[in-house]
């Protein structure tokens, strides 16, 4: 019976089936990779196929929406996109800038869960500088580290 | 002619020919000199109206899907004026116009090889970034100071047409 138990403890592991364990989305690794929607073809070079800085440029709250895309599909990327992001704005994304978490961290920034709102995937680019010059200098090294995703049409 | 007087090809081409001989190569010069102007001149306006369609999709709020600040014609205008002034002298390739979520156009040099420069007219100052090779700047200037020595040494350095 042990032998059995032991088994299912490790079958629940694999397949994460233990409720007491914390919701997966709330920890954050630095192996992630994560999307920012783009829905100007301004801030993006479609000759060039890089993103531009203005792309990482956060709100005024100091904070840049991503969504964290690991282990989804290009299919179920686009499924959250057209429900909860181009859905809920009424504007349709052109492209993406897709970027690890490792490389946000090595900008100086940090990267925070926000799963309670619009989707469970939702997180936010914090800790951008106050200077102007310097949150500039800091959204074009991330659009440096980033990989344009273009939409076709 | 002082155009001409200045030009050592010229002199040299004038001195051992005949009068029409000088008279072709004198036709020859005004002619490539005319073209070469011509030239620039278009390649800057195709610019200058690329800055304008950008502003045009740019001039409501909420454009780039992220709550933005609309960009008005007069900060398209600014810009024309500052490219014409202080970058167009520069002999350097035409960036990419990058509006801001803030309300302002910027002009963005990006390499090959992720070297970028930003160069950002305000109301009263000039906000400037970079990264080429390891080296990273940035800072803040008045809107009639003169550029940084360090960032047009880096444009003209990297972002000249020889050099690309």
């Amino acid at each position: 019976m042990s032998y059995l138990r032991r088994l299912l403890e490790c079958l629940k592991s694999i397949f994460h089936l233990n409720s007491t364990k914390p919701e997966p989305y709330e920890s954050i690794h630095k192996s992630e990779l994560v999307s920012r929607f783009i829905f100007s073809s301004s801030h993006y070079s479609s000759t060039k196929k890089v993103v531009k800085y203005p792309a990482f440029i956060p709100s005024s709250a100091g904070e840049a929406s991503i969504l964290r895309i690991d282990n989804l599909s290009e299919e179920q990327i686009q499924k959250i996109d057209a429900e909860f992001i181009s859905g809920r704005r009424g504007k349709k994304s052109l492209a993406r800038a897709e970027v690890f978490i490792s490389d946000i961290y090595k900008v100086g920034l940090i990267v925070s869960a926000d799963i309670k709102n619009t989707h469970p995937r939702h997180a936010n680019i914090k800790g951008f500088a106050s200077e102007k010059s310097f949150q500039k200098q800091q959204a074009l090294e991330l659009a440096n580290k980033s990989h344009l995703v273009l939409y076709d049409g | 002619m002082s155009a001409l007087n200045h030009n050592p090809l010229y002199h040299k081409s004038s001195q051992a020919v005949s009068p029409n001989s000088q008279i072709l190569r004198r036709l020859e010069f005004n002619a490539q000199s005319y073209h070469k102007n011509t030239l620039t001149e278009g390649l800057l306006d195709i610019f200058e109206s690329d800055i304008l369609d950008v502003q045009k999709q740019c001039s409501s709020g909420g454009w780039d899907g992220y709550n933005a600040e609309p960009i008005s014609l007069e900060t398209a205008k600014n810009l024309i004026l500052f490219y014409r002034e202080k970058i167009s002298p520069l002999n350097v390739l035409n960036p990419e116009i990058s509006p801001s979520s803030d309300g302002f156009l910027g002009l963005e040099w990006i390499s090959d090889y992720q070297d970028r420069i930003l160069i950002v007219p305000e109301i009263e100052t000039i906000v400037y970034a970079s990264i080429v090779r390891a080296n990273k700047n940035h800072g803040e200037i008045g809107i009639k100071d003169e550029l940084p020595e360090t960032i047009v040494r880096m444009l003209k350095k990297y972002f000249s047409p020889k050099f690309n």
